[in-house]
């Protein structure tokens, strides 16, 4: 199968290997900064899917598995909680719906630090891109072929479906 | 105000503490449910009459108003009433080995949804708890859900009480579009011009049907003896009490504004009367008891409604008297059958005999409910049954009315003699089990019954102060000149026929045998509504075959079939909707085009080009790659980093993607050179594209928001949304909502893979076919 063929080709996997990290650091990066300048909850979430798939492809699921150890429904309804808890939130305490707040905090060793709500709904939406993307490209991974092996085009799929 | 919602909360949050509470409880939920039973109660009564309105979707005139008046009341009280004495009913009836969470559940959410019924002031939030109590409906007569006959009614039941109510809603919607306004205070405030407008008529039409299907009004009336199939406590509470008087509600709610519609008198009255007469010719044939009661039910949902349709004062505070009654007889009637079944272990009338010896206490309470029904002085339905004859004999019909009207009495006495006498004298003979008086805690609830009949019937003052004549003025929206309630009025028609109706019945009933073998003969065997209901949707289920051929010719298993279905249509509506609005492209403000970007444009056109010609799915994956990477930096060019960014992250995904998928699938069928699907591909592909262009122009040239919308954002950006990053902001804040949608379907897209999947996998597993 093409995939065991690439699961032990070691360019790809010192490649991969490398590139894991800086990847990591470049989602919550581009998450964190999309307040004010390009990037966002989306991208990241597509970012660490990347990663996923990447990971898979050079050292097979259970390697992908660990990228972001959590299951990924507790990463679907933990970020669709958290999203929803920053529309909602406001709300209940008074404010329009969805109506997000900001403002400054000063840390020890960061100095002063933008926050705002919004920010929290974007982790909330990279949280349910991850769990969304995980959660497919696993399922599909692990799913076995039937029928005779990939490449010859005559896996048994693609019949016409009867509704019963 | 506190009370009312109050009354609505309690038994819905009681519900939903049930299944919780059964863990600790065990068989003493009953208990638990009987307290919420009765603190609803409580609440109830405490409820003053009331008009409050709280915005809930005020754009589309829906709110979450209240509305408490007479009428309302008269049915809450009916609702959290019987449904305490039943709850306390239901202890001993289900014993301990039933799942008891699940079914008080239900029956505290029926009642909540029920009092929301009526208690809404507002016609769509009646409707969402009117369909409430049909789904709670439906989940009680299956309660025994590996039953066929379980599985059966409440099917039948929830396809025609939600049919009928799909109706009433379209009705609500033009009464509320005539009117102006969906609160019903301002609707019967306005009902003079509400008369005149010419859609009225439709409005009523469909609201009756509603109503019809809900009080099981012919021809509707067949899905009410197949809810007996439910446990005896919810027939009496649910199938004969309450549920099945929401169609009355709601007749007595629309009563102001269309008594005085010509279609009013014609269609309700005859309606009634059709299924006084159809339900007790019926409930006499039948040999089970619980069918009986069912069909009496029937028979006498049809006597109220067809005294709604008199469109009388007169005949509305019958029907509001005769309402209450029936609630109480017919529930306590329903409480001593389930008595009866629950000790001898049948409800076949020919196996019943002589019971009075063992049941004597059952034989007395059942001998006050006949009584009640069939109309004999001193108990409560005598007073209503000749308030109802006095009300047919003032109608136009006159005579013929006081004919049919007194024929339908002597069947209803009949049966109630069936009821009454019949199982409980005579020699007793072998019933599966030996009879054996009721325990004293089943026997409470219908004992409380027959004291309210009793009590009524003799002292019927305060009943009509207190209950049913605010109910009949709230009907009447106005004080009016009722006639008193009174044991004896002197020599009047009504008098005679309720002579003649008892001892008519009297008569029959010596000749039993013979009438029903006259009655057999007479009635249709083959064909009847049943028939056809089945036809349609259970034996041969018409429907579902004719829904199954459409389906299967339109679902090819072909992902490029249903992109030519959705993305045509799509097409189609656009330039259509271009064509007919005469609509054209406007000034366009054109930036001039660099040599790069015609670069990679041609990049991209070679690619599309490559990708439709691709004959393995490999080079299609390549090809298209063509398109979606030039893309990304196209955007760059334009200096959308953003955009940029997520098309060279979804371009490799996609790939990956791809890959995963390609073994599962077979090689890309060609269509052949010449076929009619290539050239219709081909025209829906090139008019997606048109389609992709005019929109792009028409976005650039429109100026609805001057000076425009990106301005405005571009504006605003950094002080509303505080943040620099303006596609951002636009994502979390401005759109925001759309991207809580987004990510909503992106879950439950998530979900349907991994569900699909491994359901795959599970049917593979099982030796299934995939």
């Amino acid at each position: 199968m093409v995939r065991a063929r690439i699961e032990q080709n070691p360019i790809v996997r010192v490649v991969v290997h490398t590139a894991l990290y800086g990847l990591k650091l470049l989602a919550i990066w581009i998450l964190l900064r999309g307040h004010h300048e390009p990037g966002g909850g989306f991208i990241a979430g597509l970012l660490i899917a990347a990663v996923i798939a990447m990971q898979g492809v050079a050292f097979g699921t259970d390697a992908a598995q660990a990228i972001f150890p959590v299951p990924p429904q507790y990463l679907l309804g933990g970020g669709l909680l958290i999203s929803f808890s920053t529309v909602l939130g406001p709300a209940l305490l008074g404010g329009a719906f969805m109506e997000h707040s900001q403002g400054v905090i000063r840390l020890p060793l960061f100095g002063d630090v933008f926050w705002s709500t919004a920010v929290l709904f974007d982790i909330g939406v990279f949280l349910v891109v991850v769990g969304t993307m995980k959660t497919v490209l696993l399922t599909i991974a692990a799913d076995p072929v039937r029928g005779r092996p990939a490449g010859t085009g005559e896996a048994a799929d693609g019949r016409k479906k009867e509704v019963s | 105000m506190a009370q009312a919602l109050g009354a609505i909360a309690l038994p819905l949050v009681a519900a939903s503490l049930m299944p919780v509470l059964y863990r600790w409880l065990r068989w003493r939920l009953g208990l638990a449910a009987v307290a919420a039973a009765a603190a609803t109660l409580v609440l109830v009564v405490l409820t003053p009459d009331i008009s409050l309105v709280t915005p809930w979707v005020p754009q589309l005139g829906i709110d979450l108003s209240i509305h408490v008046d007479g009428w309302g009341r008269l049915f809450a009280l009916l609702i959290a009433g019987i449904g305490t004495l039943v709850t306390l009913y239901s202890i001993p009836y289900l014993g301990s080995r039933e799942d008891l969470g699940k079914f008080y559940a239900y029956l505290l959410f029926f009642m909540g949804a029920m009092l929301g019924v009526v208690y809404a002031g507002n016609l769509v939030l009646m409707y969402v708890f009117w369909e409430l109590t049909s789904i709670s409906s439906f989940l009680l007569i299956g309660f025994w859900n590996t039953r066929d006959d379980a599985q059966y009614g409440a099917l039948k039941a929830i396809f025609i009480t939600v049919s009928g109510g799909l109706a009433m809603l379209g009705g609500l919607v033009i009464l509320g579009a005539v009117g102006g306004t969906l609160e019903l205070s301002a609707l019967l405030a306005n009902r003079a011009a509400l008369l005149e407008h010419p859609l009225t008529t439709a409005a009523l039409v469909l609201m009756l049907i509603g109503a019809f299907t809900k009080s099981a009004q012919v021809p509707f009336h067949i899905w009410l003896p197949d809810a007996m199939a439910a446990p005896t406590p919810v027939s009496a509470y649910l199938h004969s009490a309450t549920m099945v008087k929401a169609g009355l509600y709601l007749i007595g709610r629309l009563w102001p504004i269309f008594h005085a519609h010509p279609l009013w008198v014609p269609a309700v009255a005859t309606v009634g009367m059709a299924t006084m007469v159809v339900g007790s010719f019926l409930a006499v044939q039948k040999t089970d008891l619980k069918a009986v009661l069912a069909l009496s039910t029937v028979s006498q949902l049809g006597l109220i409604m067809w005294l709604f349709g008199l469109g009388t004062p007169e005949g509305a505070q019958a029907a509001a008297f005769h309402l209450f009654n029936h609630s109480t007889f017919k529930a306590l009637l329903f409480m001593v059958v389930g008595v009866v079944d629950h000790q001898t272990g049948t409800r076949e009338i020919p196996l019943l005999s002589g019971l009075r010896r063992a049941m004597p206490v059952s034989a007395a309470l059942a001998a006050v409910g006949a009584a009640s029904m069939a109309g004999v002085p001193l108990f409560s339905g005598f007073l209503s049954k000749e308030m109802f004859l006095t009300a047919v004999s003032h109608s136009p019909l006159g005579l013929a009315g006081a004919v049919v009207a007194t024929v339908a009495s002597v069947l209803t006495t009949l049966y109630c003699l069936v009821l009454g006498h019949k199982i409980w004298f005579g020699e007793p003979h072998g019933t599966p089990e030996v009879p054996e008086e009721g325990t004293r805690t089943i026997l409470a609830p219908p004992l409380i019954l027959a004291a309210i009949i009793v009590l009524v019937g003799v002292f019927p003052g305060p009943a009509e102060v207190w209950i049913v004549n605010p109910a009949v003025s709230a009907v009447l929206q106005g004080p009016a000149d009722l006639p008193h309630i009174a044991l004896w009025h002197g020599f009047t028609p009504a008098v005679l026929m309720t002579a003649l109706a008892l001892g008519g019945g009297l008569v029959a009933y010596r000749a039993l045998p013979a009438v029903l073998a006259a009655f057999q003969r007479v009635t249709p065997q083959r064909f009847h509504l049943n028939a056809l209901f089945d036809f349609l949707w259970w034996k041969d289920q018409a429907v579902e075959k004719a829904a199954r051929r459409i389906t299967n010719r339109q679902m090819t298993g072909f992902l490029r079939d249903y992109f030519v279905y959705s993305l045509g249509g799509l097409i189609l509506l656009f330039f259509g909707t271009m064509l007919a609005k005469g609509a054209g492209i406007p000034q366009l403000t054109l930036s001039r085009v660099g040599a790069w970007e015609l670069l990679l444009v041609a990049v991209i056109a070679v690619g599309a080009v490559f990708t439709a010609r691709a004959t393995t799915r490999l080079a299609a994956v390549a090809a298209i790659s063509l398109v979606g990477l030039p893309l990304s930096v196209l955007f760059a060019l334009l200096r959308a980093p953003d955009l940029a960014l997520t098309q060279v992250v979804v371009e490799t995904i996609t790939t990956v993607l791809l890959l995963l998928v390609f073994p599962h699938m077979r090689q890309i069928t060609v269509y052949p050179r010449g076929g009619v699907k290539r050239y219709l591909n081909l025209l829906v592909a090139t008019g997606v594209g048109a389609l992709g262009t005019v929109v792009t122009l028409l976005a650039n040239g429109a100026r609805l928001f001057p000076p425009s919308v990106a301005e405005w954002y571009l504006r605003n950006s950094h002080e509303l949304g505080g943040g620099d990053n303006v596609v951002n902001v636009i994502l979390v804040d401005f759109r925001g909502f759309d991207t809580m949608g987004e990510i909503t379907v992106l879950t439950v897209a998530g979900l349907a893979v991994y569900m699909l999947i491994r359901l795959r996998k599970q049917q593979q597993a099982g030796g299934g076919k995939g």
